[in-house]
């Protein structure tokens, strides 16, 4: 499986750069956030972002070296509330500010960045060096 | 994910969806709906047994809904579980494709 406990109630994926091992970890992040106590509602949450946070980086990321060496770390809060941080060291692309599709656009991509505002609290994104990282809270 | 396709009265093609529309779940039915997407007239999407919906299964029902757009042709989806729905309607794909509560409803409102 491809999760590791670092402590009570948080958890680290590390991810593989391609689309076929988004799955996995989007699977082993839902069963750890039920495990944890997470209701059904914040898990179909969780999912649905951590999805397309992943998906992106499997299809448009630009590794800067051998690897886009991506690593998720999911933190469920005593309140339930669920944080997850995705790390890469891609080339820095921020998905916050990215402009959206009109709802009347008939184009099959570029919604899912309105499905992580949706389901999200809050979203962040900075760069620390190298690495990137896009903290989603639900 | 499992795709049955039945023909409907009125020339209404009506393709259920069954499973976890995820990564996995939209590559395993894109082929079939692209081929769907070439033959219906009128398809309604069923998705009452789809557990989960993301951002790689909306793709693959826009690429659908947009290559029967292009012909002038008409698609719906129907009856979709409550958690489908709000993913549905909160990326907006209601605003290009209805979205309806029953089979029956959908296959009226494309009869008309």
């Amino acid at each position: 499986m491809p999760s590791a406990s670092k402590g009570e109630n948080t958890y680290r994926y590390t991810v593989g750069d391609t689309l076929a091992d988004v799955g996995p970890v989007v699977l082993a992040a839902d069963r750890d956030a039920g495990l944890a106590g997470v209701d059904d509602e914040r898990r179909n949450a969780l999912q649905v972002c951590l999805e397309e946070a992943l998906a992106n980086l499997a299809m448009h990321g630009q590794a800067r070296g051998a690897s886009k060496d991506i690593t998720v770390d999911l933190a469920v809060l005593p309140n339930g509330q669920v944080t997850m941080t995705v790390c890469d060291s891609c080339v820095a692309f921020s998905p916050i500010p990215a402009p959206q599709k009109p709802p009347e656009s008939d184009s099959p991509g570029g919604r899912g960045i309105r499905l992580l505002h949706a389901f999200s609290q809050n979203v962040r994104y900075w760069t620390e060096g190298e690495r990137n990282f896009l903290e989603i809270s639900i | 994910m499992q795709l049955t396709v039945e023909e409907l009265a009125g020339g209404i093609t009506k393709a259920t969806l069954v499973g976890r529309m995820d990564i996995e779940g939209a590559q395993a039915v894109d082929m079939r709906l692209n081929v769907l997407a070439g033959s219906a007239n009128k398809l309604i999407l069923d998705m009452a047994e789809v557990s989960f919906l993301a951002s790689m299964g909306l793709r693959t029902i826009m690429m659908c809904a947009r290559a029967l757009g292009a012909k002038g042709k008409t698609m719906a989806i129907c009856a979709p579980q409550p958690a489908v729905d709000k993913v549905l309607r909160s990326s907006g794909v209601d605003e290009v494709v209805k979205i309806y509560a029953t089979a029956g409803e959908a296959s009226a409102a494309l009869s008309a």
